[in-house]
């Protein structure tokens, strides 16, 4: 492990590269409380609810959007863990909450062996060192008023990392690391397109060499020919750094590419957790199944003659999430047992996690997802 | 059979404070009755510009439509004064806009938008168009359709309130939709139930759609045909199965090249297309793609390439650059799906060759 408190400012940030192989066996188990020493990040029970207040002056409250409602899981060392899910589902507060710009309401957060689910002041500020931030819309996450040499500036400014010539040789390293002139450090946010401003918010990540990144919808704002040379930017940062990634999106194409393992949230819930292949040749939750036939994929032959698997109906409001297994309200799978008994989150197998009564039938195709009907 | 509309030439213009932006720079197509066109393309391409032209939405200054004729069933759209105009909208060609709620009016209710149309072109009356209305709504698939028309916008979630902007676009029964990124604000369970919506429907009323989106996914799902567009002009444009298996101009194989696709492991990296999408204020006199093409020869500089019929390649893989026409001396390619793919590249190339290029012996 890199000691970060022997850098001082008089000479340049060294560029540690470590070559990390995230295993592979996908044995890591949701239960327990003491995460192994490959794991990085260890969450567990996570809950993040905003509450809901009525009253001018004595205000109190009626209620809670529960964004986040228990959720568990790892992330190795090394690994791109990726997060999808629809709107509403939680997964960018998960996101958010992990680097406590959400604060948790109840659960516990474990980085490195540590808890940080409610550290403060000093702790809190060396934890930001170690985990940072991609934002999804590189328009509003860059400030306007401020150069390219200072946005990238701040993380190593507000942690001591480097001043003066070391500083500007650091930011123009970042800089070209991410794929931009080192000449564009006096610009200004506006100057540049999309894709050029989220390679700045890229290198703003990397200022202060942190470990662990989540990325939060990093592509979804660019256009399709661009989204591409992020995506090829961010994997080629993480092969150089050792990073391990926290993606969130929508885009499940686009998780496929990139991720070792998905999660698949729904109304504040994993739903399914595996391996990538296995999710996507495999899914062993009724959701996942009808979100995989949902997206379109680019071959006229194929989608003509596709049979989609049509959810009736929006997604129930977090305020107040139906009895049972959240999902009992569209899905096709419907039971009794589905109405009264919320499924366990539980391995079915290799690291495959799954919350459904009926997760081996599904997986195997025993048992057939179609549309839902009104 | 005429077809439905034609566009010819159209260009549609923008004046900034820092120069003319050809948003729509001479374009020119047809859309068959009952036929689904699917127009691609990313910023700045022109593609929701063609659309807004078309329906003569473009905010007058600082836009203007600075030539071409639109004729559809054959008169001329261009050249109608405004209420002749009104009377096309919504009644004759209708629009579905990308964000809902911003193009559904907040204070108003559902029930009174969708009447709107109802009475103005079909003369209907308050009573008859509320039963209308509900109709409509129980079409599009909006549960307590009766209760549902005394909602406002904000009711709604993203999804139904597409559903409702459907409604209102097809209630007077258009020959010509056009739905410009309809599904692109919507989760993608949303959008596979609007894009079923909107195929059910358009086949029932056998109303020609004009779709606009950058989602190569969704056009190919729902489109006969499809023109792909980039700075303002139409690249190339082919049958949805011709441009998907045999893509011929740069930048569309590019753009397939780079998209990762969900029925695809994890293979290399992806094949992004170099540098940006061109800055319209500063496009020059050839190809608006030569920044970014793999294949550009001296030409493309100097030449804006015209759009005409793919060519095979001579049996010695040398392209002679300049329009392929009939009666160039390279192999014409026969079959109706090939006279109907037609590119605008000087230097044609066929997907997955690596064919070098000669420049011309000039």
């Amino acid at each position: 492990m890199q000691d970060k408190n022997k850098e001082t400012g008089n000479k340049p940030l060294s560029i540690e590269t470590k070559t990390v192989n995230p295993k592979t066996d996908g044995s890591a188990d949701a239960g327990s409380a003491l995460p192994s020493s490959d794991i990085l990040l260890s969450i567990r029970d996570l809950k993040v609810h905003f509450p809901i207040t009525r009253g001018i002056i004595f205000q109190h409250k009626v209620g809670a959007v529960r964004a986040v409602d228990g959720v568990s899981f790892d992330v190795k060392r090394g690994e791109t863990l990726g997060l999808v899910g629809e709107s509403g589902c939680g997964k960018s507060t998960t996101g958010r909450a992990i680097l406590r710009l959400n604060n948790p309401t109840s659960g516990q957060m474990y980085f490195n062996g540590e808890d940080i689910t409610l550290i403060k002041g000093k702790n809190l500020k060396q934890m930001r060192r170690n985990m940072t931030m991609i934002f999804q819309d590189p328009y509003a996450s860059l400030n306007p008023r401020m150069t390219v040499a200072n946005i990238i500036s701040e993380p190593l400014i507000i942690h001591g990392l480097a001043s003066g010539k070391a500083r500007q040789e650091r930011v123009e390293q970042l800089l070209e690391q991410v794929g931009l002139s080192k000449y564009f450090t006096n610009r200004y946010p506006h100057e540049f397109s999309g894709g050029q401003r989220q390679r700045i918010g890229i290198a703003r990540a990397l200022a202060a060499n942190p470990s662990f990144i989540v990325a939060d919808e990093p592509v979804s704002a660019l256009d399709v020919s661009i989204q591409a040379q992020i995506v090829n930017l961010m994997e080629d940062l993480q092969a150089q750094y050792g990073l391990t990634y926290l993606i969130v999106a929508h885009d499940l194409s686009v998780v496929r590419h990139i991720s070792n393992r998905v999660a698949v949230m729904y109304l504040g819930k994993i739903v399914e957790l595996s391996d990538r292949d296995e999710l996507y040749i495999r899914p062993s939750h009724p959701y996942t199944v009808a979100l995989l036939s949902a997206v379109p994929i680019p071959d006229p032959k194929i989608e003509k003659k596709r049979q989609r698997i049509i959810l009736t109906g929006d997604v129930p409001s977090p305020v107040n999430p139906p009895s049972g297994c959240r999902f009992h309200t569209r899905c096709p799978l419907t039971q009794m047992i589905c109405k009264e008994v919320e499924p366990e989150f539980r391995n079915i197998g290799s690291g495959h996690f799954s919350a459904c009564h009926f997760a081996e039938d599904v997986a195997s195709g025993s048992v057939k997802v179609t549309s839902s009907k009104l | 059979m005429p077809p439905l509309l034609e566009v010819k030439n159209l260009k549609t213009y923008f004046s900034t404070r820092d120069g003319m932006v050809k948003a729509v720079d001479d374009v020119s197509f047809t859309i068959d009755k009952g036929e689904t066109l699917g127009v691609v393309g990313e910023s700045g391409s022109g593609k929701s510009v063609t659309a807004l032209s078309i329906l003569r939405l473009i905010p007058n200054p600082p836009g203007k439509i600075a030539g071409g004729e639109i004729l559809f069933e054959g008169r001329d759209l261009l050249k109608l004064s405004d209420k002749e105009i009104r009377k096309v909208r919504g009644k004759d060609i209708a629009m579905i806009f990308q964000d809902p709620m911003t193009s559904l009016n907040p204070v108003l209710t559902v029930g009174r938008q969708l009447s709107e149309p109802l009475i103005t072109h079909l003369g209907l009356t308050k009573e008859q168009a509320r039963k209308e209305s509900i109709n409509l709504l129980k079409m599009v698939g909006i549960p307590n359709a009766d209760e549902r028309i005394r909602s406002y916008p904000h009711h709604f979630s993203g999804g139904m309130r597409q559903r409702v902007m459907i409604a209102m676009a097809l209630a007077c029964h258009p020959k010509l939709v056009i739905a410009d990124e309809p599904t692109t604000a919507l989760d993608v369970t949303i959008q596979a139930q609007i894009l079923e919506l909107l195929n059910k429907l358009k086949e029932e009323f056998g109303t020609a759609v004009m779709i606009i989106t950058h989602a190569m996914g969704v056009v190919a799902g729902m489109s006969d045909r499809i023109h792909v567009m980039y700075g303002g002009h139409i690249v190339e444009t082919a049958t949805a199965e011709e441009l998907f298996d045999n893509p011929r101009m740069p930048y569309t194989m590019g753009l397939l090249k780079s998209i990762p696709r969900l029925d695809e492991s994890r293979k290399s990296k992806l094949q992004p297309i170099k540098g940006s999408p061109p800055d319209l204020l500063d496009l020059g006199t050839g190809c608006p793609f030569l920044p970014r093409c793999e294949y550009s020869i001296e030409v493309c500089g100097k030449q804006l390439p015209e759009l005409c019929k793919v060519n095979t390649v001579n049996k010695l893989g040398i392209y002679t650059p300049g329009n392929a026409t009939p009666n160039s001396k390279l192999e014409v390619a026969e079959g109706e799906d090939y006279e109907r793919h037609l590119i605008a590249c000087h230097a044609e190339v066929k997907m997955g060759d690596a064919v070098s290029v000669e420049a011309p012996a000039s």
